[in-house]
């Protein structure tokens, strides 16, 4: 009751000193029968106070009985639209906003669109007659990269020598695509019409999901990197080979005649080796980031702890230039590097002999590289 | 993921009527407080890691929302989409929906109370409004308006006595039964 006491003592000069009183305000919102009896003998035995105690009374009292809630939105429906907010934050972001920053890209595009309606309307009028499916083809020649959105809203992003095809009339039916070499796919999802992307090795079943695939005929492997979703692999050959991959894994399909060496549960590598024994299980996934595999969608040209031997693959794609390694030491020496689209084949070589002693020599449009044995730091 | 998106609901729904109250008093724009609300729990969802650190979440969210609807006015003004009404932040008058009819207080009382709060600068209004319509001790007062206490106490000070002078004259009576004594009182 010290409270109380000190209150009983407590000296109120005026209106207000009431009104900002706690034990006051609980005192009229009357919830508080101790408050209440403390108050109402309290006047009792200061009627000096009686004028400031009742004005302030009636202010709070209106103040505090009289308020009323005016909640004119339904807290369930602004609910119901928040989760839909959360859920679309929930999705990795579009690159719709890249593409802006590469004006080339754009008119490559829309090129290839107005040239992939051109076939269409062109196939669908010369093949009417007979049973032949007409079909669109993209292809992109080494050194280039391009993209296309299917009729579904499906984006393609379309690496160096490669080339995508599909029927005139995709998505009517099924959503059917047929890849020779690299592309990135950002599927939109259409329930009950699964996208499928057949490459001469496997066959590679989403709903709506984001994914790239690698499978150049001179590959040795077809690599399906899950970037969101949930992805269905299986081989050509053998259906009962399927598997599924999620994100930040990746299936390695093996061609006749390679194997797979592990590392560290991360890197995957291929060797080519004439081996007596047949792979017992032809499609492995494995962990890895995505980050490295798809951003050549973005322009970027990365290697991630790659031997000299692939990097020497992609770059030949890349800048459409023929690359010898003449010294065989080099083959697996390994990089990590990062190239924006406008630095040319020189810059990353410059680059790699900043760490390892190489020269290299353009001969007939060809670039030999080879060790530089008195190296000197 | 899915237990967050429970708690986050949860905190949605326990608090969306407090804040959309106080926020119709901030801006007289409905849309900008449902967008400002909207805005505040996406934000609040994605830092969500960092949630755990607000201890008491009420004036938390008050002070978020009073961001969030200053900075929504702010952009209106510069985007030049503003009407008269949104323009005007902290400054909204109260009417009569926002007082319910007590036997206790008759129409004359409440239309005086309305036109006394309406006297006050913004800054009392809404000190006054969250001590007494949202009943948020001073100190929490303070969190929210980002001010020290004493300053929110002689807001509110100040603020009652405006009211109490613009009030007391008219229907101090009527309150008390009383009639003509109290008219003479000076005041």
């Amino acid at each position: 009751m010290s409270v109380f006491y000190i209150m009983e003592n407590h000296v109120f000069n005026n209106v207000e000193d009431f009104i900002l009183n706690e034990s006051f305000k609980e005192y009229i919102l009357g919830n508080d029968k101790e408050i209440n009896n403390f108050w109402n003998n309290w006047i009792i035995n200061h009627p000096e106070q009686m004028e400031e105690f009742n004005k302030a009374k009636m202010v709070l009292n209106v103040l505090l009985k009289a308020r009323k809630r005016q909640v004119t939105v339904s807290k369930d429906s602004a609910l119901a639209e928040l989760i839909k907010k959360i859920k679309l934050e929930n999705r990795p972001p579009k690159h719709n906003v890249k593409l802006n920053r590469i004006p080339w890209l754009r008119v490559a595009a829309f090129l290839l669109l107005v040239l992939a309606v051109a076939i269409v309307w062109r196939n669908s009028r010369e093949t009417k007659p007979s049973n032949v499916n007409p079909v669109c083809q993209i292809i992109v020649p080494i050194g280039e990269k391009s993209q296309i959105i299917l009729p579904d809203g499906t984006h393609v992003w379309i690496n160096s020598g490669s080339r995508l095809t599909y029927p005139a009339k995709y998505g009517i039916n099924n959503r059917n695509v047929f890849l020779d070499g690299e592309a990135y796919f950002d599927v939109t999802k259409q329930h009950g019409k699964p996208f499928v992307v057949n490459t001469n090795d496997v066959k590679i079943r989403v709903l709506g999901t984001a994914f790239n695939v690698k499978g150049y005929a001179s590959d040795r492997t077809v690599e399906t990197t899950v970037v969101r979703g949930l992805v269905r692999v299986e081989s050509v050959k053998d259906h009962s080979s399927a598997i599924f991959v999620n994100p930040n894994e990746k299936a390695v399909y093996l061609k006749k005649g390679s194997q797979l060496e592990i590392q560290g549960n991360t890197v995957a590598k291929i060797i080519e080796k004439n081996t007596e024994k047949p792979v017992q299980q032809p499609i492995l996934v494995v962990k890895t980031n995505p980050e490295p595999v798809t951003c050549w969608k973005d322009q970027l040209l990365v290697f991630s702890d790659e031997t000299f031997e692939d990097m020497v693959v992609k770059m030949e794609r890349w800048y459409n230039i023929k690359i010898n390694l003449k010294d065989s030491t080099l083959r697996m020496e390994r990089f990590n590097g990062k190239f924006v689209h406008n630095e040319t084949v020189y810059q990353v070589l410059e680059a790699i002999k900043l760490t390892t002693p190489i020269s290299y020599k353009l001969v007939n449009n060809e670039i030999n590289i080879t060790r530089k044995h008195n190296y000197k730091y | 993921m899915g237990g967050d998106q429970a708690a986050l609901s949860q905190i949605f729904l326990e608090f969306h009527d407090d804040l959309f109250n106080y926020g119709m008093k901030l801006s007289a724009n409905d849309d900008i407080v449902k967008d400002s609300i909207q805005d505040l729990f996406l934000k609040l969802w994605k830092n969500r890691q960092n949630l755990d650190k607000v201890k008491v979440i009420k004036p938390y969210l008050f002070k978020s929302l009073r961001h969030h609807i200053f900075d929504s006015i702010e952009l209106r003004k510069s985007l030049r989409l503003t009407d008269e009404e949104s323009n005007r932040a902290f400054e909204v008058v109260y009417s009569h929906e926002d007082f319910l009819i007590d036997e206790q207080i008759n129409t004359e009382t409440r239309d005086k109370v309305i036109q006394a709060l309406n006297q006050l600068t913004p800054r009392q209004r809404e000190a006054i409004y969250l001590r007494y319509f949202e009943e948020l001790e001073f100190s929490t007062v303070a969190q929210v308006m980002e001010m020290n206490v004493q300053s929110v106490r002689n807001t509110i000070h100040r603020g009652m006595q405006v009211m109490r002078d613009l009030m007391v004259l008219h229907v101090f009576f009527l309150m008390l039964g009383k009639s003509a004594d109290f008219f003479r009182v000076p005041i």
